[in-house]
C-alpha cells in the first residue's frame, strides 16, 4: 500500500472521507432537484461548516494564547476563518434575503484580505519545518508561483477588458496562485512522511479553494456560474479539509483533566 | 534521597520506614503487595530495599534495574546461600539480623553528592520545555502529561530515560519530533563533552 493509501484508511482520515463524500452528495443532489435547492443547500452546507470551524479556531487561540509558532500561527487562521466566514454571511445574505447577485460584493474584500491572514498563517506555521525544508524547494515553489501568476495576468489583460470585475476574477486568481507556494511545500513535507495527513489538511483545504477559484474564474466569464454549481463542490471541500486540520490539532493538544489524562492518540498521527 | 522498602509483612515493612526517616531519609515509601510493587517500578527510587521473600523478586529487580539503572537495590535476606540469580543483577545484600551502622553505611555510600547530576537535570528539563515552548504551550503540556502518565517521569527525568521523551515525541509528532529533538539538540551543544548530557545527546542521535 502507498503511504497515501495508508493515510486515507486510517481511522481518523475516513471520518474526513465521509465528510467529503457527504458535502458532495448533497451539492449533487440538490442540483438534480433544481438550481434554487443547489443554491440554498449549498449556502446552508457553507454554514454548518464554516461556524463550527470559527468555534475550534477560537477554542485552539485561547488555549494556545500567542506562545510559540503554532500559538502565532493559529492567531492568523483564526483571523483568516472570521473573515471568510463573514464573506460567506454577506453572500448568503445577498443571495437568500436580498434575492441579488453577490458577485461583486463588499464578501470580496473580507476574501481579499483572508488570504493576507492565510499567508502569515502558512509562515509561521511552516517556520518549525524550516530546517527539513530544502532552500531548493522554496526557490522551486517561488519560481512556479510567479510564473503561474504571470502567465494569468498576462492572459487576462490581453483578451480581455480591465473591468472591476475581470480585475477582481484576476486578484482572486493571482492570490490563489500564491497559495500554491505553502502548499506544494506542506504536499512535499507529506509525501516524504515528515508530516500527518492531517497536519497537511490545513493546506489541503486551501488547495480546494484554488482549484475552485479557477473553476469560478472560467465560469464567471461565461455567466454560467450560480451558487450551488458542482464547481462548488471543492470549495466547500475545502472548508471541510479545514474543519478536519482544526478538530485534529484540538483532540491531540486537549486540555487533561483527571477524566481525560491520557487516551490511545497513535492512530492520530 | 529517595527510598522505597518492599515487603509482605506490614508491620515490619512499616517500622523499618520509621526507622530510616528517624535516621534522616526524608522520602521513604512503603511497598506491600505486587501491585504496589508494579507502580513503584516506576518511581525512580534512589534506594530500594527488598524483602528476599517477596514475591516474583528477582522480576521485581529486572523491573527496576531495567527502568532506572541509577537505582540501588538492596535486598534483605535471613543468610544462607544468596540467590545466584539476584548476585548477578548487581544488588547488595543485608542480612537479618543487623545492626545499625551496617545500615548507616548503605546509606551513605548510596546517597553520592546529587546536586551537580541535579542541576543537569535541571538544564535538560528547561531546554526541553523551550523547545516545546516554542512550538506551542500545549505541545508542552502535552508532551508532560504523556510522559507522567506512561512513564511516571517529568522533563528532568528524561535525562536518564531519553527513550521515554523519544518515544512520546514519536506519538504526537512522528517523524516531525525530530524538530524539537535537534532543537534540544543545539540548546544542549555546549555541554556535549559532559556526562551524563553526552549520554543524553548519544541516545537522541540513535
Amino acid at each position: 500500500m502507498t503511504k497515501l493509501q495508508v493515510a486515507i484508511l486510517s481511522s481518523k482520515n475516513r471520518y474526513t472521507i465521509l465528510l467529503l463524500l457527504g458535502i458532495a452528495i448533497i451539492i449533487l443532489v440538490a442540483n438534480y432537484i433544481g438550481k434554487d435547492y443547489a443554491m440554498l443547500s449549498t449556502n446552508l452546507v457553507g454554514l454548518a461548516i464554516t461556524a463550527p470551524l470559527v468555534a475550534f479556531s477560537f477554542i485552539i487561540l485561547i488555549k494556545d494564547g500567542t506562545r510559540g509558532d503554532f500559538g502565532k500561527a493559529w492567531v492568523f487562521f483564526f483571523l483568516f476563518v472570521v473573515l471568510w466566514f463573514i464573506a460567506e454571511q454577506i453572500w448568503l445574505v445577498y443571495e437568500i434575503v436580498y434575492n441579488v447577485d453577490p458577485w461583486p460584493s463588499e464578501a470580496d474584500y473580507f476574501w481579499m484580505a483572508g488570504f493576507f491572514a492565510y499567508f502569515v498563517f502558512c509562515a509561521f506555521y511552516l517556520r518549525p519545518f524550516k530546517k527539513m525544508i530544502p532552500p531548493s524547494l522554496v526557490v522551486v515553489a517561488i519560481g512556479f508561483t510567479v510564473a503561474l501568476s504571470g502567465a494569468f495576468v498576462y492572459q487576462t489583460l490581453s483578451e480581455n477588458e480591465p473591468s472591476y470585475e475581470n480585475l477582481l476574477n484576476l486578484s482572486y486568481t493571482v492570490l490563489d496562485t500564491v497559495s500554491l507556494g505553502p502548499i506544494f511545500i506542506s504536499l512535499v513535507l507529506f509525501f516524504r512522511g515528515q508530516v500527518s495527513f492531517l497536519w497537511t489538511s490545513l493546506f489541503v483545504g486551501m488547495l480546494c479553494f484554488v482549484f475552485a477559484d479557477y473553476g469560478f474564474l472560467f465560469l464567471t466569464l461565461d455567466d454560467s456560474y450560480y451558487t450551488g454549481h458542482p464547481i462548488d463542490i471543492p470549495y466547500m471541500w475545502g472548508y471541510g479539509f479545514f474543519l478536519v486540520g482544526v478538530l485534529s490539532y484540538y483532540h491531540v493538544f486537549k486540555k487533561r483533566s483527571i477524566h481525560t489524562r491520557y487516551n490511545n492518540q497513535e492512530t492520530l498521527r | 534521597m529517595k527510598i522505597a522498602v518492599v515487603g509482605t509483612k506490614k508491620e515490619i515493612v512499616a517500622a523499618f520506614c520509621e526507622f530510616l526517616r528517624s535516621l534522616g531519609v526524608g522520602s521513604v515509601h512503603a511497598v506491600y503487595s505486587q501491585k504496589e510493587a508494579q507502580v513503584c517500578k516506576n518511581q525512580n527510587h534512589d534506594l530500594v530495599f527488598l524483602d528476599i521473600d517477596f514475591p516474583d523478586a528477582v522480576k521485581l529487580v529486572e523491573g527496576i534495574k531495567n527502568l532506572n539503572r541509577q537505582t540501588q537495590v538492596v535486598v534483605i535476606s535471613d543468610g544462607g546461600q544468596q540467590d545466584t540469580a539476584l548476585q548477578k543483577m548487581q544488588v547488595e545484600f543485608l542480612t537479618r539480623p543487623f545492626q545499625v551502622n551496617e545500615l548507616r553505611q548503605i546509606l551513605q555510600k548510596f546517597d553520592k553528592p546529587r546536586s551537580y547530576d541535579k542541576v543537569k537535570a535541571a538544564l535538560v528539563s528547561v531546554v526541553i520545555e523551550q523547545a516545546l515552548l516554542k512550538l506551542s504551550p500545549a505541545a508542552a503540556n502535552e508532551v508532560g502529561d504523556r510522559l507522567y502518565t506512561k512513564y511516571g517521569c517529568y522533563f528532568s527525568d528524561c535525562l536518564q530515560h531519553p527513550e521515554y521523551l523519544k518515544n512520546v515525541l514519536e506519538e504526537i509528532f512522528g517523524n516531525a519530533g525530530a524538530i524539537i529533538l535537534n532543537e534540544i539538540k543545539q540548546n544542549l551543544a555546549d555541554f556535549k563533552d559532559q556526562q551524563p548530557i553526552a549520554e543524553f545527546l548519544a541516545e537522541l542521535n540513535d
